[in-house]
This record gives structure tokens, C-alpha cells and sequence, in this order.
């Protein structure tokens, strides 16, 4: 028996204390590389970064983007589940929580880092200019991770130790109770940050490539983030289950949940690339055009229109018509595949609204320039990576995340 | 030449985002109303569910 068996859920059965405590040095280990990269970072300065005076944003806002995207199946999951009422979702909500309360978190810890200065970063929040969507984004962000907390709290209260606490248990279940109220707010925030992060893009007049029009008092990116990120964070969401359930060895919830969130990322998905097709035909058609500037002059140097096409095509259109057919979502092969294409398009999607935006010669004496991140860019986000690893294994050890695990291995 | 008179010089941020220091417009009302109005939302809820473990509690308990 496990030394650390009091801790583990009644009736589920886990790997040994040692086994796992080499994985957490594992992780540890990544992380203190990440750690040791952010000090550098802080101690010398952006220098040691690929950034420079073409590219104030690199590696660390794209993953920003990427992340907060792809954790929206924390808030979506919650939507379906207690405003519209999918119970089906029970079986890996849990983890949808944890997963999305690690990406925010993850977000606000590059960001901090990013920014170079974090010891100000509270000034957005107390002189806030409501005038930019980043405030906006800021306040929302900041918000939805206290709502992501409050609902990370009850899943934290079901261990077996602290669930023996009285006053811990009933709490727990009393705002497990009311969490229809902390998922609405999550919604309302998480639905205004993804957007206005997109809003942020498509109000960059002087970046022909990210501008966009406006529909009401937002360019058409606010809609398209929002719609991006609902399609893609079901999508990972499920390949974390995926691999969860392939780590541990055990059936940890039916089959019929995975089909269920990939024909959730599906539709989504489905819906999001006939958008952002449209979007795209008038960008190039019209929006180019009446800023002096043709669809080939915004792909050149290492940023083609390859791109695009791998965005759209390889990781748009295929995974959506992979995830609609249900007798390929119900196979892992075509199901995990088609997710991990979804994924990597909106992460393609974040990088050139980014990194390639700010590429494009916009100035007669610019040029195509390439932006390469150093290893002091990659280790923070490694260092990201494993913390989200380690708060899952945690989570998957101590906690029962998943409801049906029981039930399926008696 | 810039026309230093034709700069906008409204000011964009402001001094804090406590009530009394928001320069109350149709603007700021909009942002600070929905952010506020959240901010009571997540605290009532909470308030709301630690009511109900005190009454629960008293009552002997959630079984």
C-alpha cells in the first residue's frame, strides 16, 4: 500500500508514492529551468530575448493567446453543463476546471514576464484607460480567474482527508450547489476577454494584416476569437482526458463522453472556419486593397501563405470534418488526431496575428524580417507546460476528478 | 509643425477605479457598471453559499 493511500480517493487504485514522486522531480526539474530562464530574463532584460524593434511580441504572447484559448473549456464546459444543461459533461467537468485554471494562470505568469516591469502591473487595474480593449481584457482575465478558483475550491474539498472536515464538506457542496452563478459570470467574462483579445488585433489600423471592420464597436476579430476559442478548448480538453486515461491505465469515464466534446469541437469548429472564411475573402478582397496593400504582399520571408492554408485547410477544415462524422469521432485514432489538428490551427491563427502581423513591411524602408525565440523564450513556456502537468497529477492523485472511474473499475 | 492646441489631451486613464475617483460618464459607466456589477455578482454568490453552510451547519449538517 501507498504511503500516501490516506490521501487517495476510497476505491480508486493509483501508482506507487515512489513511481510518482519521480515524475514530480521530472516536472520540477522543467520548471526550475523555466524559473531559472524567467530570472535571467528579469535580471538581465528583454535582451536575452529574440524580440527586438520589429517585434515587440513574440513567443510569449502567442502563447498568451494560444492558452487562453485553449483553456476556454473550462468556461464552455461549465456553459453546456449548468446553463444548458449537458449532465453528460459531469464525468470530466473537473478537469476542464483544473485544466482551465492552469492556463489562466499559466497566461497571467507569462504576462507578468512579458510585460518586464510586473512590480506595475496592478496599474492597469488602477489607472485603467477604459478606452482599450487590453483593460478590458485585463479586468476580465483577472476575474475569470477568481471564478475559476471559486470553482476549483469544492473539487480541492472532495479530497478524502479534508472532506472529513464538516464545515469543508458542507461548504463544498453548498457551492457546488450555487456554481450555475459562478458559471454564468464565467461565461459573461470569458465570452468579453476572448473577444476583446481579437478586438485588440482588428483595431490595429497602421497593421494591414490584422485590421479588420467593425461590426457595432467591434472588428469582426472579436467574434472570430470568441469562436475560435470555444472551438478549440473542447478540443484539448478532450486530449487531456485522452491522455490522462492513457497515462493512468484505467477507464476513467465512458466513450461517449469523448464523442460528445469532439462533436462539441466540431460544430464549433464547423461554424468558426465558415466565419473565418468569410472573414478572410473580405479581408483580402477589400480590406487590403483600400489600405494600398494586396493579399501576396502581406506572406513573404518565412512567413508565406503557407500559413494560411495550414490554418484553414490542414488544421480548419479537415479536423471539422473528422470530428462531424460520428463514426470517426468515435475512434481515438481519428477523434484525438482531429483535436490535436484543431489545437494547432488556432494556435497557428494566434502566432500570425502576432508574430507575422508585425513582420509585414508596413513602412517603405522596412523589410520581411524573422523572428526566432530564444531558448530563453522556450523555457518559460515549458516551464508552463510541466506546472500544468504537475497541478493535473495532483489533482488526478489526490482528488476525484473523474466521477465514473469508480463505477468502471470495480 | 505639430498644432499643440489640436492634441487631444482628454485623459484616458484614470486616477483609481474606486467609485468616488471614476469621472462618471456614459463611457466609464458602461465599463466600471458591468465590471462592478460582476464583481457583486461573485461576491454575493459567495456570501450566498456561506449563509447556507452556517444554516446547513446549525442544522446539523449536510449528510
Amino acid at each position: 500500500m501507498s504511503k500516501d493511500a490516506f490521501l487517495i480517493p476510497k476505491g480508486v487504485e493509483r501508482c506507487s508514492l515512489g513511481k510518482f514522486s519521480l515524475w514530480v522531480l521530472f516536472l520540477l526539474a522543467v520548471m526550475g529551468w523555466g524559473a531559472f530562464a524567467m530570472f535571467m530574463v528579469f535580471w538581465k532584460g528583454l535582451n536575452l530575448t529574440g524580440m527586438n524593434n520589429y517585434f515587440g511580441f513574440g513567443l510569449w504572447i502567442t502563447l498568451d493567446l494560444a492558452i487562453i484559448a485553449l483553456g476556454a473549456g473550462a468556461f464552455f464546459s461549465g456553459f453546456l453543463r449548468y446553463i444548458i444543461g449537458k449532465k453528460e459533461l459531469d464525468a470530466i467537468l473537473p478537469l476542464a476546471v483544473i485544466l482551465g485554471w492552469c492556463c489562466y494562470l499559466s497566461a497571467q505568469l507569462i504576462l507578468g514576464l512579458d510585460v518586464g516591469q510586473p512590480i506595475r502591473g496592478w496599474f492597469i487595474f488602477w489607472h485603467a484607460n477604459i478606452h482599450s480593449m487590453l483593460t478590458e481584457v485585463a479586468f476580465c482575465i483577472t476575474l475569470y480567474f477568481m471564478v475559476l478558483c471559486i470553482e476549483y475550491i469544492p473539487i480541492i474539498l472532495s479530497n478524502r482527508k479534508i472532506d472529513e472536515i464538516r464545515e469543508a464538506h458542507v461548504f463544498g457542496h453548498n457551492l457546488h450547489l450555487n456554481m450555475a452563478i459562478f458559471a454564468a459570470a464565467g461565461t459573461f467574462l470569458s465570452f468579453f476577454h476572448q473577444g476583446s483579445l481579437g478586438g485588440m488585433f482588428g483595431v490595429l489600423f497602421a497593421r494591414p494584416f490584422a485590421e479588420r471592420p467593425d461590426v457595432y464597436v467591434w472588428p469582426t476579430t472579436f467574434f472570430i476569437f470568441i469562436l475560435s476559442a470555444i472551438a478549440s478548448g473542447p478540443a484539448l480538453t478532450t486530449i487531456v482526458c485522452w491522455i490522462v486515461q492513457k497515462a493512468s491505465g484505467r477507464r476513467l469515464f465512458r466513450r461517449d463522453v469523448l464523442s460528445l466534446m469532439g462533436k462539441i469541437a466540431g460544430s464549433l469548429l464547423a461554424f468558426y472556419m465558415v466565419v473565418k472564411i468569410i472573414d478572410t475573402i473580405y479581408w483580402a478582397k477589400v480590406v487590403a486593397p483600400s489600405m494600398g496593400m494586396t493579399f501576396s504582399d502581406m506572406y513573404g520571408g518565412s512567413y508565406g501563405v503557407w500559413l494560411l492554408w495550414a490554418e484553414i485547410g490542414i488544421c480548419g477544415i479537415i479536423p471539422a470534418i473528422i470530428l462531424l462524422s460520428p463514426k470517426l469521432r468515435d475512434r481515438d485514432f481519428w477523434l484525438i488526431g482531429a483535436c490535436l489538428l484543431n489545437c494547432t490551427g488556432i494556435v497557428i491563427n494566434r502566432f500570425v496575428f502576432t508574430v507575422q502581423t508585425l513582420a509585414i513591411p508596413v513602412l517603405p524602408f522596412d523589410e520581411w524580417t524573422v523572428y526566432i525565440p530564444t531558448w530563453y523564450e522556450w523555457a518559460p513556456m515549458f516551464m508552463v507546460i510541466a506546472f500544468t502537468a504537475l497541478v493535473i497529477s495532483l489533482s488526478y492523485r489526490y482528488l476525484p476528478i473523474f466521477p465514473q472511474e469508480r463505477k468502471l473499475n470495480p | 509643425m505639430i498644432n499643440v492646441a489640436a492634441v487631444d489631451h482628454t485623459i484616458h486613464s484614470i486616477q483609481s477605479f474606486l467609485p468616488w475617483d471614476i469621472p462618471w460618464n456614459s463611457e466609464t459607466a458602461v465599463f466600471f457598471g458591468v465590471t462592478y456589477g460582476v464583481i457583486v455578482v461573485i461576491v454575493l454568490g459567495l456570501a450566498y453559499t456561506a449563509l447556507m453552510t452556517l444554516k446547513d451547519l446549525k442544522k446539523g449538517g449536510h449528510h
